[in-house]
């Protein structure tokens, strides 16, 4: 179905990108709510879902290595289960992209074109997506591989441009609170590093010789860093002022003034959160899309491409009426629905795959796999 | 220029006539009935020296008359002997009695037609079966002169030209090996054009050869006038903006191309060759960027790469500024820009468009006018887009600059069709822009990117080196690395070399 392949760093920074990208946006201000000043603790703790996503994924790739998430589901769960189980799947992605995409038109709209309709930057980005999504996994692996270094350059430089605003003593006090509220802050990076269960959806069709487990681990690492360093740097900046922003780090970037000649530079970070965001958008779509064309045994995924947008865009708006709805979303019910869907429903697969594997006697599970 | 859409064929033109007879005198009759009404086509009768009658055919204007004369006329009069007693002419006593140097024999009437009218003369004995071809070809060709299109301040000054055989020997003068092959292949229906695939043999890809191969068999047009014509027959993806090959008409840039085992396509009437695979890095590098020295050559080449960005996105990132982020303009600036545009009815989109299609209006007017009248539209043209533009109030101030930025980074681009479709490309940019700002923008960019990632030549990724990543390339796109590096290991063999010969040269010298 796909025949394109993509290297092991350019999935690398796919996934980083895929992950990445929103929470860079809205991740300080809802830590900030829950955790005050110890914000940046948060995301540490929330890495843990990542590595442990990654590892479920990474091991089922091994029992399966050409077969998707959703294949392999079935394979494992039998037709009727399996195939319920996939569309549960399936319904996750939908809701995920449109989340996605509204998250983007929320903050285009709410920041940059105050006087546009949502509805015309939705259906632009879902355009553009789609049309990248029909170039097949390639455009995407080699477009976050040329992207990525600008967007994490980018996260980088902020602070050392903003250096003489900067006050560390914000940091203090550290755990003021107790652990409670920095476990609270941490429910969204959670729910947010477990999104690299999508990985399931990309990962056969890398190819080449480096090391997975090397280069899925900096895309988590990295990702982490990425977090860490726009926390404390909305920290540093706003200190305890932080939730009360929607988008800090935009904020932020206004702050920036060089010489009296470089300032202003939001558009530049909008830009780059564009191109990011495309990415994020593009493989959660992409992985719908592939999802349901192997759900129901489609040959090509190419006309699915199209009608799914509409389906997204309306998911978009379906899914909350305003921001704060949204983000009391992240909080209340989206936690339960991925973590069922990315790591209990993994671990589950994976239990059965190794039961499986075991019962066979060794080599039958993988023989199969690459014999289909 | 009308392409006739189905001609008869040449074989086909008249069948009667294209039978070969055993009788000279009746060839000759024949050909005159394939010829008739084609007044450039010399028959000229004559008698051995013994008598016996023949007929030299060629078209006027192509042949050496006096090589002629002196070869192929004179002896036959003159000298010519039958070897046996027997009437008719025999292959071996012409073949003794000619001068020439390349003469062949042919016995079908298809062979000769086509050999005549690429310039050789046939002489038919009137009885004998066989015809002569004698190759003493003379036809006016321009001259090698310095492409105007693509000079160099620096760098060999000949060009291409419409002469296959001048192309080829320029090629050949460069790269003095036998591995430089030099493939015919004809194509056209009626024009019978000659294309010459030219390669190094062992460093051109076998299956990038196979692929050329294939898709020059594949052409099936009736004419072929220019090597435009094939390189639209050969593109991967024809609704492409892009050139997918690359065009030169400088015999040095074919040269270094070919040592890097690409296919130089060589299509006779033409001078301007055909490179293939085309990446988009080559499109940005100019011969000069090698013959001056490497910092000069890295500088210019970051220089080409921001340009092609001005050139692409230039006029769309004002619109969007202006219409949309004019918090991103410093204070001062925007208080006279402001000032600028207080005046001007139209907003920004519409002004820019304008503007940009004022530009390309003229240029387009300049590359067509004769070149008496041509300084006449760039005086008009300064007028126009310039001052008088700004007092009339259509445009701003602002705006021209940004047009005239756009117009000189568009022609830094070495390769005119690149600028050529980035030029074009600006439109629909301009466009989202003007709808949507920045991220209408970065849209248009998206989507462009999406398309070049798709995009291959002759199974080359567009943007290798770039995506997929290649570390090796770096050396030739990030920088332009010293030609001494590559020849590192070489060098310190010389090194020594120089100094055992220096230390020889001065013992010799007698001065220790």
């Amino acid at each position: 179905m796909e025949k394109g392949r993509i290297t092991w760093p350019q999935l690398c920074m796919l996934m980083y990108l895929a992950v990445g990208s929103t929470s860079v946006l809205i991740i300080p201000a809802i830590t900030s709510k829950f955790a005050g000043n110890d914000l940046w603790i948060s995301p540490i703790i929330g890495s843990s879902t990542g590595f442990l996503t990654m590892f479920l994924l990474l091991k089922l790739h091994h029992y399966y290595p050409e077969q998707t998430i959703i294949q392999y589901g079935e394979r494992l769960l039998g037709r009727w289960i399996g195939g319920a189980a996939n569309l549960v799947w399936l319904f996750f992605l939908w809701h995920g992209a449109g989340l996605i995409v509204r998250e983007y038109g929320e903050f285009i709209v709410g920041s940059v074109l105050l006087r546009t309709p949502e509805f015309v930057v939705s259906i632009c980005l879902t355009f553009v997506c789609a049309v990248a999504i029909r170039g097949g996994i390639e455009v995407l692996g080699k477009f976050s591989l040329l992207i990525a270094p600008l967007f994490a350059g980018f996260i980088f430089l902020t602070p050392v441009l903003l250096l003489p605003e900067l006050d560390v003593h914000h940091i203090t006090p550290v755990l003021e609170k107790g652990w409670k509220p920095v476990f609270e802050g941490a429910v969204t990076p959670l729910v947010w590093f477990m999104e690299f269960a999508l990985i399931g959806f990309v990962i056969p069709y890398a190819t080449g010789k480096r090391n997975k487990w090397r280069w899925t681990i900096i895309s988590i690492v990295l990702m982490l860093v990425t977090m860490l360093v726009t926390n404390l740097t909305c920290l540093f900046l706003f200190g305890n002022l932080t939730s009360l922003f929607t988008f800090p780090i935009f904020v932020a970037s206004r702050y920036i003034s060089l010489g009296n000649f470089f300032e202003h530079v939001e558009a530049i970070v909008m830009v780059l959160w564009v191109m990011s965001g495309f990415v994020q958008m593009a493989v959660w779509y992409y992985a719908l899309v592939i999802g349901t064309a192997q759900c129901f045994k489609l040959s090509d995924y190419r006309p699915l491409v199209f009608p799914i947008g509409i389906l997204i865009i309306a998911m978009s708006f379906w899914i909350a009426d305003s921001i704060q709805e949204m983000n009391d979303l992240f909080m209340t019910s989206e936690p339960l629905f991925s973590g069922t869907v990315q790591i209990v429903y993994p671990a589950l697969l994976l239990l059965l795959a190794w039961w499986k594997h075991r019962r066979n006697g060794g080599q039958d599970a993988k023989n199969r796999s690459s014999a289909s | 220029m009308i392409i006739v859409p189905s001609a008869m064929p040449l074989q086909e033109a008249s069948d009667a006539n294209m039978v070969w007879s055993s009788e000279g005198k009746e060839n000759v009759k024949n050909l005159e009935n394939i010829f008739h009404h084609c007044s450039d086509i010399v028959f000229f009768s004559f008698s051995f020296q013994g008598g016996q009658q023949a007929s030299l055919i060629y078209v006027d204007g192509m042949v050496d008359n006096l090589q002629i004369d002196e070869h192929v006329i004179e002896p036959l009069v003159t000298r010519y002997e039958q070897d046996s007693e027997e009437d008719g002419v025999t292959v071996e006593s012409v073949r003794r009695t000619l001068t020439a140097v390349k003469v062949k024999t042919h016995t079908t009437m298809q062979e000769v037609v086509e050999l005549m009218l690429s310039g050789m003369t046939i002489l038919i004995p009137h009885q004998s079966d066989t015809a002569f071809s004698i190759e003493a070809i003379q036809f006016d060709k321009r001259s090698v002169t310095e492409p105007d299109a693509e000079s160099v301040v620096r760098g060999p000054r000949d060009g291409f030209v419409e002469t296959m055989q001048s192309n080829t020997s320029l090629l050949r003068r460069r790269i003095r090996s036998p591995k430089l092959k030099i493939q015919p292949i004809k194509r056209g229906k009626l024009t019978h054009t000659t294309i010459n695939l030219v390669y190094m043999e062992g460093l051109a890809s076998e299956q990038l050869l196979e692929e050329v191969k294939r898709r020059l068999d594949n052409i099936t047009l009736e004419s072929i006038l220019d090597s435009g014509y094939v390189e639209q027959c050969l593109e991967d993806n024809p609704y492409s903006p892009f050139p997918q090959l690359l065009t030169t008409e400088r015999p040095d840039v074919a040269s270094s191309h070919l040592l890097e085992g690409r296919v130089v396509i060589l299509v006779d009437g033409s001078p301007v060759a055909l490179i293939a695979p085309a990446l988009w890095v080559s499109f940005l590098q100019s011969p000069e960027d090698y013959y001056e020295r490497h910092f000069f050559g890295t500088i210019v080449r970051w220089l080409r790469y921001a340009s092609i960005f001005v050139a692409l996105l230039g006029p769309s990132i004002y619109v969007a500024v202006i219409s949309y982020h004019q918090e991103m303009i410093p204070t001062a600036l925007i208080l006279t820009m402001a000032k600028a545009r207080a005046q001007v009815p139209f907003p920004a989109l519409v002004e820019a468009l304008l503007m940009e299609l004022m530009f390309e209006a003229l240029r387009e007017a300049g590359a067509r006018l004769p070149k008496q009248v041509g300084s006449a539209v760039s005086i008009v043209g300064a007028l126009v887009i310039g001052q008088a533009a700004i007092s009339a109030g259509l445009v701003s101030a602002p705006m021209v600059m940004v047009v005239a930025i756009t117009g000189v980074a568009s022609f830094i681009v070495p390769h005119y069709n690149l600028g050529i479709s980035v030029r074009l490309l600006r439109f629909p940019i301009i466009l989202l822009s003007g709808f949507l700002g920045l991220i209408g923008t970065m849209m248009g960019f998206i989507l462009l990117v999406t398309h070049l990632l798709t995009l291959k030549s002759f199974g080359v990724p567009y943007l290798t080196g770039v995506a997929p990543f290649r570390s090796s390339m770096m050396k030739d796109i990030l920088i332009r690395q010293p030609v001494w590096v590559e020849n590192m290991t070489k060098e310190t063999d010389q090194m020594q070399n120089a100094e055992q010969s220096s230390d020889k040269a001065n013992q010799g010298n007698g001065l220790g």
